[in-house]
């Protein structure tokens, strides 16, 4: 199965979902900020990499995650991806998981400011200090992400 | 093979552009095309159907909102991404020069529920630009008529 965490840039929380669906960081505590700046393509993406589903890694059950930034694409993007895994007749092999909804301010400030604006020095304690902050909620979404995951498996 | 027609929005322009495609005469009374301005439809996200070309194509039209060359990258790699073949899914971008006021129009009536006044504005701003949607047909169509 495929499972896609997007976001508006595919830098900060979709990569830090994936990190967390793969075990790539734990999930009984937050994050250092070593151990986020650790994470393939954290706050390391170009304007270039929107709309790229990038490959993160394999999950114990053998699913492969992905990440991608969307821009400003709305919740419905996560339907325009399974739509298209329907079209290949591979519905049940595919999830978007949306994870804008778990984006506080402080990440918003400090991506833009870090990957927009490119002054990283400046935006990237701000976003560190955000994603920490997010830690609790992004688990949350990757464990029913994962429930989703295992209840797709046994309908299949 | 399946072809989508993309466009800002998947039930105005890129609607119209797909139902031409498929083989239906350009008419003015082009709103009585089944999903002309259906918000229903454009707020679900997923590929409208729309029927078959004369090589059994599937044709839909899809609305990605604000950015149409980066929701045509993520479909073509998503397709190769799911082990189908890169030529199984066709993305044709179609673009009118007001179709970020046809957006912003979705967007309103989808969040002030309305209907009617959606319907008819979104007519008037397509009736201008349906000459230029159906020359952008007939080049897709030699274009996918030198590719088969």
């Amino acid at each position: 199965m495929i499972i896609i965490y997007h976001c508006y840039g595919g830098s900060h929380s979709s990569v830090t979902a994936a990190a967390i669906h793969l075990g790539l960081i734990g999930k009984d505590k937050p994050p250092t900020n070593e151990e986020l700046m650790a994470i393939p393509y954290f706050d390391n993406t170009t304007d270039n990499d929107f709309g790229s589903i990038r490959f993160i890694g394999f999950d114990e059950y053998n699913n492969s995650v992905f990440v991608m930034g969307k821009k400003s694409q709305a919740d419905r993007f996560s339907h325009v991806l399974m739509g298209i895994g329907e079209l290949l007749g591979k519905k049940e092999e595919i999830l978007a998981v949306n994870t804008m909804g778990r984006v506080n301010w402080s990440m918003k400030l400090g991506g833009f400011t870090s990957r927009r604006v490119g002054l990283a020095f400046l935006g990237r304690p701000l976003l560190l200090k955000g994603t920490t902050k997010a830690f609790w909620d992004l688990v949350s979404l990757v464990e029913m992400t994962r429930l989703k995951i295992l209840n797709k498996v046994k309908t299949q | 093979m399946k072809i989508i027609f993309l466009g800002t929005t998947g039930v105005h322009h890129a609607l119209i552009a797909a139902y031409l495609y498929i083989g239906n005469k350009l008419e003015s009374n082009f709103q009585k095309y089944p999903g002309f301005a259906d918000l229903d439809k454009e707020a679900s996200g997923y590929p409208i159907f729309l029927g078959s070309d004369k090589s059994e194509n599937m044709v839909y039209a899809l609305g990605c909102e604000t950015d149409i060359s980066l929701v045509k990258k993520a479909i073509e790699q998503l397709t190769v991404i799911m082990g189908s073949q890169s030529d199984e899914i066709k993305v044709v971008p179609i673009s009118i020069p007001d179709e970020r006021i046809l957006l912003t129009l979705t967007r309103i009536a989808s969040i002030t529920n309305a209907g009617n006044w959606h319907f008819w504005a979104s007519g008037f701003i397509i009736k201008r630009y349906l000459s230029k949607i159906a020359a952008r047909v007939k080049e897709i169509q030699n274009e996918l008529t030198g590719q088969n």
